[in-house]
């Protein structure tokens, strides 16, 4: 009997058909890491790294007694290792995510991508958080070792409606990182670059590590169609009578010049930016968040 | 045009165009929005989103319409008029010209019209076309069968006038069909019919067909309805007062007029035997009717030929009307009583025979033993009071006499009933007495209202004999062959009916004298009497005029009649009991052997008084009643139309390309754009 290839795991229009959020992540994660041939994880180190303050939910047997001893504090040792970071995916849940003109949505694209960077990061010993945006910060999950399954419940009952208004959003949620850490943001990103910039720097200003995931379908890139109709704003509701043929060329001029608004914007403020397309596979993600994690600037 | 239409109508559902646009237009409101994740980009480029096409697929839209258009075209079946000419030659026309001659025609603004008319039909002959000229009132007559010769249609059509007859097109109408159907080609044709549309010979044209092909085109020879006053009745009463013992006429006469722009003076003339005697002024009402009365006149020994006229209009035929008033004859009756019989017994009998004056009866007494074919000759009826039947040759000539005609009244009284007669003759056997003396008397139960007897009394609210009462008649039993009109309250019959060769004999058992009942002092019992007499007689009062059109039976005495007819025309009928045809408005005079002296007998006769009534219908309500296949055609036949519709097919055509238009429509609508479904979660995929 024939196996799958572990790399069809991370293929969307496969991802599609697995109703299991958590059996996604770990399948894509595993068959990804697989395909690296080694395992990041290098949680075997005993190199201290500093004592830090307790916290509760921390394990107790890392206590370090001698220092209790002699402070009457709890602190813990925590070794270069397995010094584990703050994961907070904030995941654009407005309305205008629920389009697709594939097998996947973007809003499933991105709660696939979601899902997959908490399994991996949880993975790495990172503690992994949830926002939701939409309008307003609808879930937040804070950031722990123990709340994946916390983080992929919250991702599987998520509905994508509502408005956008994402940097306003964002306000919020750099207001609820406690410390410094990563910050993951999926969204299609129908902002403004320089007002989104703001948002993000807001948050790289107090030291977060920020990835935005630009999710994209093809059918809202190229603007396929011919047949002339009326087109109705996800978000808004306006609609607008339209005849494709005569505007696709200029519109794809400007959602063109708009990635690359983004990108101009993003990377004067330090921030990655990823452009997913739906019929991509998940592994760019992954790669991505990896190798941001892995730079170790902020890591603890 | 050379392209026309067999269901014109039906290009009625070209408004159907507007269904496809409706449907475009509606669809594209209601069209599901195809939902998008950001209009953010589309709404910067102004200048192409602004602007709102209504039609957003012309070619389609003009495609739908299309097939629409065809379809409809198609169930009009059209028919190329320069090909129908080819397919159906000039050489094959058949013109049947019904000219209306009647009385209305002759008014002085229509004949000439109508006339002109119809020569102009004949003048536009072509040399291969056929004609047959019909002449019609209510009766229609062929005055040229079918010919190619011009000159002799045209002699026909002269040969036409005005009559006095009614209008009837369906006497026309059908004539034309006959004619039409007796021809072996039957290949189309076309009736045209001249005539002034008088509504009122419209009757029984509804739902009269012509033959397959053939078409109705009517000519109008009057345009309106024309003004009209007319002398529409006449009534003639014998005066009760005399004048030198004779009897004086009150005549009065209605004067219609109709459509008058404004109350006309004129005056009413009455002439009898010819000579005036009278006149009067009278105002016609726009629309109405006027009686007028003349003073009386003594009626001439020979009877009077009474005419009333006024003054002439533009239909002079109408403006006078005829009467003929009988001479006062009076008729005998013979009465045979018994010898012993009182006065009270005969003297009501008597007295009721002789009341009355139309007709006036005169008894004549005589005794059984006298009745011979003499006596009987010019008797209206005999009255057999309580006596029997005679024997002998006075019985063999009252049988004969009775016969060949005779009436006889058979009074079955005491003496009568006492004897048990059973005689051949009567229509009971008698046989003893019902007294009703101790009851107070008999009345009169079921009685057959319907018989002629009882017509004076059947609007009576009680017994037609009003309460007379019957103390002592005799006990009737009908025979075979006889019919018991009235039954006393007992059941027994009262009166009974038995005909006898061309005669009739009636038998009485109601007591009509004074002594077995009180009936002789009940009003109705003169009426009762000479009710009975006049039924034996067969003498109804003859009509003072007929209407032309009826047909009138030569007096029979004449042995050799000879008629002379209003225009003066003299007619010999084919023997005695002829029927002879009234076609003229006048005075009839029959005479025997030749026509000169008085005449055996005079009749007057009248246009209809419905010919006065001048409106007019519309042609078309006259060519839609007669049938679908009789459309009026300007030049082409219908039958042509017809036919080169069928060898034509356009409407095959037409459909078949309504389906290759459908058929591209379909192909249209499913390629490019307009068949691309991109599937997008969320929304509609793309559609047109």
């Amino acid at each position: 009997m024939a196996r799958t290839a572990p790399q069809n795991f991370i293929d969307p229009r496969i991802l599609g058909q697995i109703g299991d959020l958590s059996l996604l992540a770990r399948s894509v994660v595993d068959g990804f890491l697989h395909g690296l041939h080694r395992s990041r994880r290098t949680g075997t180190s005993m190199d201290f790294a500093e004592h830090r303050a307790y916290q509760p939910g921390d394990d107790l047997r890392r206590v370090d007694w001698r220092v209790y001893g002699r402070t009457d504090r709890f602190y813990l040792k925590t070794y270069e290792a397995d010094t584990n970071a703050d994961v907070m995916i904030a995941l654009d849940a407005s309305a205008s995510m629920e389009f697709g003109s594939g097998a996947v949505t973007k809003f499933d694209y991105a709660r696939f991508v979601a899902a997959s960077l908490a399994w991996l990061a949880q993975r790495q010993g990172d503690r992994v958080g949830l926002v939701t945006l939409a309008g307003d910060v609808l879930d937040v999950v804070p950031p722990s070792s123990r709340h994946l399954d916390l983080v992929l419940h919250t991702l599987g009952r998520v509905a994508a409606k509502g408005p956008g208004q994402i940097p306003a959003t964002l306000d919020r949620v750099s207001r609820l990182r406690g410390r410094s850490g990563m910050t993951v943001l999926v969204s299609d990103c129908y902002e403004e670059p320089a007002v989104l910039r703001r948002a993000l720097g807001a948050l790289r200003s107090r030291g977060n590590d920020v990835l935005v995931f630009h999710i994209i379908d093809a059918a809202e890139r190229d603007l396929p169609w011919s047949a002339p109709g009326n087109f109705e704003d996800a978000e808004s509701g306006d609609r607008m009578p339209l005849r494709p043929d005569d505007l696709r060329q200029e519109y794809q001029e400007l959602f063109g010049a708009h990635r690359e608004e983004l990108a101009r914007e993003f990377g004067r403020e330090g921030i990655e930016y990823t452009v997913l397309e739906t019929d991509q596979p998940l592994d760019r993600a992954l790669r991505t968040f990896l190798d941001l994690r892995l730079m170790g600037s902020k890591a603890r | 045009m050379p392209l026309t239409f067999l269901g014109p109508a039906l290009l009625a559902g070209l408004a159907a165009l507007g269904v496809p646009l409706v449907l475009h237009l509606r669809r594209r409101e209601r069209e599901r929005p195809m939902r998008f994740p950001s209009l953010m980009f589309l709404q910067r480029i102004k200048t192409s989103t602004a602007r709102r096409r209504r039609i957003t697929d012309l070619p389609l839209l003009l495609l739908r319409a299309l097939i629409v258009a065809l379809a409809v075209l198609a169930f009009a079946r059209p028919v190329w008029r320069e090909r129908a000419a080819a397919v159906a030659p000039r050489s094959a026309r058949r013109i049947v010209l019904l000219i209306d001659h009647s009385l209305s025609m002759g008014h002085l603004a229509v004949w000439p019209a109508a006339r002109d008319s119809a020569r102009a039909v004949v003048a536009a002959l072509a040399p291969d076309d056929r004609i047959a000229v019909i002449a019609f009132d209510d009766d229609a007559v062929v005055e040229q069968g079918w010919t190619s010769d011009r000159a002799a249609a045209r002699a026909a059509v002269d040969r036409i006038a005005p009559d006095s007859r009614a209008t009837r097109f369906s006497a026309g109408l059908r004539a034309a069909r006959d004619l039409l159907e007796r021809e072996a080609d039957r290949r189309g044709g076309e009736v045209i019919l001249v005539s002034d549309l008088q509504r009122t010979g419209a009757t029984g044209a509804t739902g009269l067909t012509l033959p397959p092909g053939v078409t109705l085109r009517v000519i109008a020879a009057s345009h309106g309805s024309h003004a009209n006053g007319s002398v529409s009745g006449i009534t003639v009463q014998r005066d009760s007062a005399t004048e030198n013992r004779r009897a004086r006429l009150v005549v009065s006469a209605t004067i219609a007029s109709r459509n008058l722009v404004a109350p006309r003076a004129t005056h009413a003339t009455l002439l009898v035997g010819g000579r005036p005697v009278g006149s009067r002024a009278v105002t016609l009402p726009t629309t109405g009717t006027t009686t007028v009365a003349f003073d009386a006149v003594a009626l001439p020994l020979a009877g009077a030929r009474v005419v009333v006229s006024i003054d002439h209009d533009s239909l002079t035929a109408d403006d006078s009307r005829q009467a003929m008033v009988p001479p006062q004859l009076v008729r005998r009756v013979i009465l045979v009583s018994p010898a012993d019989a009182t006065l009270d017994e005969t003297l009501y009998l008597e007295r009721a025979v002789a009341a009355g004056s139309d007709p006036a009866m005169r008894v004549e007494r005589r005794n059984a033993a006298s009745l011979d074919a003499g006596a009987l000759q010019g008797t209206l009826a005999v009255i057999l009071d309580d006596v029997p039947v005679p024997g002998g040759a006075a019985g063999t000539a009252l049988t004969a006499w009775v016969h060949d005609g005779g009436g006889l009244l058979v009074i079955a009284g005491t003496r009568t009933a006492g004897r048990g007669e059973n005689v051949p003759l009567l229509p009971a056997t008698v046989h003893g007495v019902v007294d009703r003396t101790s009851s107070g008397g008999g009345m009169l139960g079921a009685v057959a209202l319907e018989h002629p007897v009882f017509a004076p009394f059947r609007g009576a609210a009680s017994s037609p004999l009003g309460q007379a009462h019957f103390y002592r008649y005799a006990r009737a039993t009908p025979v075979a062959g006889a019919e018991v009109v009235a039954r006393f309250d007992d059941g027994l019959p009262a009166l009974l009916e038995r005909a006898e060769g061309t005669g009739h004999v009636m038998l009485t058992t109601v007591p009509l004298d004074a002594t077995s009942g009180d009936f002789v002092f009940q009003p109705t019992y003169p009426a009762y009497v000479r009710s009975i007499l006049l039924h034996l007689a067969g003498a109804a009062n003859p009509p003072l005029a007929r209407t032309v059109g009826e047909a009138w039976a030569v007096p029979p005495g004449l042995h050799d009649p000879v008629i002379r007819t209003p225009a003066g025309e003299v007619v010999r009928p084919e023997g005695a009991g002829a029927v002879m045809q009234l076609d003229e408005a006048g005075f009839y005079a029959a005479y025997d052997g030749k026509p000169s002296g008085d005449p055996a007998a005079v009749i007057a006769t009248n246009p209809a008084s419905a010919e006065s009534d001048l409106a007019t219908m519309p042609a078309v309500d006259l060519v839609v009643g007669v049938g679908n296949d009789s459309l009026p055609a300007a030049s082409a036949t219908a039958a042509a139309l017809l036919e080169t519709e069928r060898h034509q097919m356009l409407w095959r055509t037409l459909l078949v390309l309504a389906g290759l238009a459908l058929v591209s429509e379909s192909w249209l609508a499913s390629r490019g754009w307009r068949g691309a479904a991109v599937r997008v979660a969320g929304s509609e995929g793309g559609s047109a």
